[in-house]
C-alpha cells in the first residue's frame, strides 16, 4: 500500500495542529472568551474561529512575537471586539440569555470548567483580573506580570493571592468540593 | 480571624525567616494548615481547569476541524476552477511539460476531471454522479495499449486507497463504471495503474 499522498499528509498535519492547540490552550481560550462575552455560545464560536485563524496563519503562530497562547488569546480578543462591533451595527439582534444561566447549571452539577472560571473572572475587579489573566491564562511568572502590568513584584504577588480568594468566593461549587476534600 | 503571616506566606511575600517559623506553626495548627492546604488546592484547580484540555467534550474542536476541512475543499475547488478555465490554453504546453488537468462542476453536482500523463501517454477522464450517500463513477481510459490490464484506485482525503475496478482494456472496454460508498468530496484523486502497481496516470480532484 502506498504512503499517504502529500495532500492527505498535509491535512493530517493540519488537524493534528488544531488538536494540539485546543488540547493545550482550549481551556484558557474558552475561559477568556467567556470572560469577554459572558455568553457560552458566543465564546465557543469565537474559540472555533480563533482555531481556524491559527490554521490559516501558521506562520504568525510560530514566528509571532510572544507565546502561542498569547497570540491565540489576542485573536480571541480581536474576534470578540469585531463581534461586539457587528452587533452594535445590527441593534435588532435578539438579546443574549443572562450569564448566570449557564454558570448556575454547572454549579448544580458540581462541575467546574473553564467557562465557569471565565464567568467568575468577569466578576473580579480589573486589578485582580489583570493579575490572574497574566499568571493563569498567559502563564506569566510574577516578575513578567510585574513588568507587563507596570506594578511592583510584591503587589503582583499579593494581588494574585487576593484575586484568587475573591475568585473562589464566586465559585461556590469549588468551595463545597474543597470543604469536602479537607474535612 | 486570619493569621496575616499565612496570607503573606501564600502570596509568597513572607520573608524566609518568618516562613520557617510559620511552617513550624503549621505542623501543630490544624486551622492554619487547613487554610494553606485549601488555598493550594484551589490554586491547583484553577490552574488545571485553565491549562488542561476542556473536559466537557471537544465539540468546539470538532466544529473547527469541520470548518478547516470545508475551507480546504473550497480552496481546492477554486484552484481547480481556475485550472479548468485555463485548460484549453494549457493543453499544448501540458503535452510536453506535465499532467494536464481539466475540470468542470463542483462536488455538489456531477464532477468531471481528466489528466494525461506525458510519461506513459495514458489519459484518464473521470466523472462522478453524486447520489445520496455514495457516488457513481465513470472512468474513460485512452492512450493505453489494447489488452493491457488496468486497475482504478480511489485515494481518499484521509490517504486510504481502494481499488474500485480492475479490467483489461479492449476497443469496446475503454470505459468502466463503478459505484463507491465514498463521497466524491472525500476522494482526493483517482489513479490508473497496472496490476504490478506502477502508475499510468493520476487525476487529482
Amino acid at each position: 500500500m502506498a504512503g499517504l499522498s502529500r495532500r492527505a499528509r498535509q491535512e493530517v498535519a493540519d488537524e493534528a495542529l488544531l488538536r494540539s492547540l485546543y488540547g493545550e490552550h482550549g481551556g484558557a481560550m474558552l475561559a477568556y472568551a467567556y470572560r469577554l462575552t459572558g455568553d457560552r455560545a458566543a465564546a465557543e464560536d469565537v474559540v472555533q474561529e480563533a482555531l481556524v485563524r491559527a490554521w490559516q496563519h501558521p506562520d504568525s503562530l510560530v514566528n509571532g512575537r510572544g507565546s502561542v497562547r498569547g497570540w491565540l488569546l489576542t485573536v480571541v480578543r480581536n474576534l470578540v471586539t469585531d463581534k461586539v462591533r457587528a452587533r452594535a451595527s445590527r441593534p435588532q439582534e435578539v438579546a443574549e440569555p443572562p450569564v448566570d444561566v449557564a454558570v448556575s447549571r454547572d454549579h448544580a452539577e458540581g462541575v467546574v470548567n473553564s467557562m465557569v472560571v471565565g464567568a467568575a473572572l468577569r466578576k473580579l475587579s480589573a486589578e485582580h483580573r489583570d493579575v490572574l489573566e497574566q499568571i493563569y491564562l498567559l502563564g506569566a511568572t510574577a516578575s513578567e506580570a510585574s513588568k507587563t502590568l507596570g506594578i511592583p513584584l510584591g503587589t503582583v504577588k499579593s494581588r494574585s493571592y487576593h484575586a484568587l480568594r475573591a475568585l473562589r468566593a464566586f465559585l461556590p461549587g469549588v468551595e463545597a468540593g474543597l470543604e469536602r476534600s479537607v474535612s | 480571624m486570619n493569621n496575616p503571616d499565612v496570607e503573606r506566606y501564600l502570596a509568597g511575600t513572607l520573608d524566609e525567616e518568618r516562613s520557617r517559623l510559620l511552617e513550624q506553626h503549621l505542623r501543630t495548627c490544624a486551622r492554619c494548615s487547613a487554610e494553606v492546604a485549601e488555598f493550594a488546592e484551589f490554586q491547583r484547580i484553577v490552574d488545571t481547569v485553565l491549562n488542561e484540555p476542556p473536559p466537557d467534550g471537544d465539540l468546539v474542536l470538532q466544529r473547527a476541524l469541520r470548518q478547516i476541512r470545508a475551507e480546504a475543499a473550497a480552496k481546492r475547488r477554486r484552484r481547480a476552477a481556475v485550472l479548468g478555465s485555463a485548460a484549453a490554453v494549457v493543453l499544448a504546453a501540458a503535452l510536453t511539460t506535465g499532467v494536464m488537468v481539466g475540470r468542470s462542476g463542483d462536488s455538489l453536482g456531477p464532477v468531471r476531471a481528466s489528466a494525461t500523463d506525458p510519461g506513459t501517454g495514458a489519459a484518464l477522464a473521470v466523472s462522478f454522479a453524486d447520489t445520496s450517500g455514495w457516488s457513481h463513477l465513470s472512468a474513460a481510459v485512452s492512450g493505453v495499449p489494447m489488452g493491457a490490464q488496468c486497475e482504478l484506485v480511489l485515494v481518499g482525503r484521509d490517504g486510504r486507497e481502494t481499488v474500485a475496478a480492475g479490467w483489461r482494456v479492449t476497443a469496446d472496454k475503454s470505459t468502466v463504471d463503478v459505484s463507491t460508498l465514498m463521497d466524491p468530496a472525500d476522494i482526493a484523486s483517482v489513479r490508473l495503474e497496472n496490476p504490478a502497481g506502477s502508475r499510468l496516470v493520476t487525476v487529482n480532484l
